[in-house]
């Protein structure tokens, strides 16, 4: 239960630290921690080099410029919680704020880090992809932006080259007339959701995904079409929920096997849509 | 590596491998025996500490990342021999059993109450420690005393 020995780095900036990650083969950056450490403690991972990026100057913070709210990589979760712009910006992602981990955890846990962490039953991945939100990274060669939508390749893998790290990540601000909703069960409150399902409905449509289903986050583009004019009657709705998942290839572990896991995301999508369509 | 922090006020200066883990700094090498270590995984919340003013699990943080930092314990709470006002609600309600989450319950609510964030209601109490398990299951009375201490 204690991590084996590793040498640390603390750069300052982000060309220091993408330095290092690109001249040690063994490394591994650390974010908030409150992923890594628990696998390092647990000794499923052993990197040589951990490049602390707390002290990385301008990865933290938010801004809401041009009809989009950029979010630092290395923003705190709790930062964000209650914040007024991301209430008015992002509103999906301020509901689902208050279920990504604890106080504790989320008082160093980033934004960046969930991201580049890729836990199936993860929130913040799951909003993104809903959000459509594009995700900044770079090397020490280049700078590229990633739709969140192609970012996650499969459960704790991401579109990251090893030389790359996430810099930013940009949600289009949500319209005034936005309605979202966000739900999950999970065995606790604050624990990784079992499922979870996000959805914003906008004059422009809908927008829904479900997590903790497959290996990456679902866009439930079958059901956004389904919903694209004029909402269908609300008897259809099971009937277009099930169609949707025909395909899902759900997840199965000691907390729930896939037949429960596609049973909780029909009735947690049904809920999400419930909410963004109530009259 | 180097590490320069302030614990509960004094200033500490340490020589320390980077693998060890803020939780058995603070119980090996500062000998402050209040914080205790759980699952060292994350989940229950026993190591609770406060770096900075934020409640962290110090099981998820390597010592030399508190360099810099003021880490306050639960050693911090009582001031000359006078319990603080969680410690006293926890006390007068038998808000503890085997009190060995209590550390980190405490440390959790103290880092909401300073900054005048305890909930009043219990619904938003059991969300506030929904961090922290106690496994001899005494939820009831740590909610009494929480919301004794926040009205």
């Amino acid at each position: 239960m204690k991590p084996p020995a590793f040498d640390m780095v603390r750069p300052q900036t982000v060309s220091e630290a993408l330095q290092y990650l690109a001249e040690s083969p063994d490394s591994k950056l650390i974010a908030g921690g409150q992923s890594l450490v628990p696998v390092m403690n647990f000794r499923l991972a052993a990197p040589a080099l951990l490049i602390d990026l707390n002290r990385v100057a301008g990865l933290a913070g938010i801004r809401c410029e041009a009809g989009v709210l950029r979010i630092g990589a290395m923003t705190r979760q709790q930062s964000l919680l209650g914040d007024p712009l991301v209430v008015r910006c992002a509103p999906l992602l301020a509901a689902a704020l208050p279920h990504v981990g604890h106080l504790q955890t989320r008082s160093r846990g980033t934004v960046g880090g969930s991201l580049a962490h890729a836990d199936p039953s993860a929130e913040l991945p799951l909003v993104m992809v809903t959000l459509d939100a594009v995700i900044t990274v770079r090397s020490r060669e280049r700078e590229r932006t990633v739709p969140a939508r192609a970012f996650f390749t499969d459960a704790m893998t991401t579109d990251l080259a090893a030389d790359e790290m996430i810099t930013e990540v940009a949600v289009p601000a949500a319209p005034a007339d936005a309605r979202v909703a966000f739900r999950e069960l999970a065995r606790r409150h604050g624990d990784f959701a079992i499922v979870a399902a996000a959805a914003q409905r906008t004059a422009a449509g809908l927008s829904v995904a479900v997590g903790g289903l497959e290996a990456v986050p679902r866009l439930c583009r079958r059901l956004m079409a389904d919903f694209a004019g004029d909402p269908p009657p609300r008897g259809r709705w099971p009937e277009l929920i099930r169609a949707e998942l025909a395909d899902a290839a759900p997840l199965a572990d000691l907390q729930a096997d896939g037949d429960y896991r596609r049973h909780l995301a029909a009735v947690l999508l049904q809920d999400v849509l419930a909410e963004v369509f109530a009259p | 590596m180097k590490l320069a922090c302030r614990v509960n006020g004094e200033a500490v200066d340490a020589d320390i491998p980077p693998r060890l883990l803020l939780s058995d700094f603070i119980r090996h090498e500062l000998r402050l025996t209040g914080t205790n270590v759980g699952c060292e995984m994350g989940v229950c919340g026993a190591c609770t500490v406060m770096v900075n003013g934020d409640p962290v699990r110090s099981c998820l943080m390597f010592a030399v990342q508190a360099d810099g930092c003021e880490v306050e314990t639960v050693e911090s709470l009582s001031q000359g021999g006078e319990l603080g006002p969680l410690q006293r609600a926890f006390h007068e309600r038998h808000a503890l059993q085997c009190g060995y989450c209590t550390p980190g319950f405490l440390m959790t609510l103290e880092a909401l109450r300073r900054r005048g964030a305890l909930p009043v209601d219990e619904n938003g109490i059991r969300d506030a420690i929904s961090g922290n398990i106690c496994r001899c299951t005494g939820y009831q009375n740590i909610v009494d005393a929480v919301m004794a201490v926040a009205r």
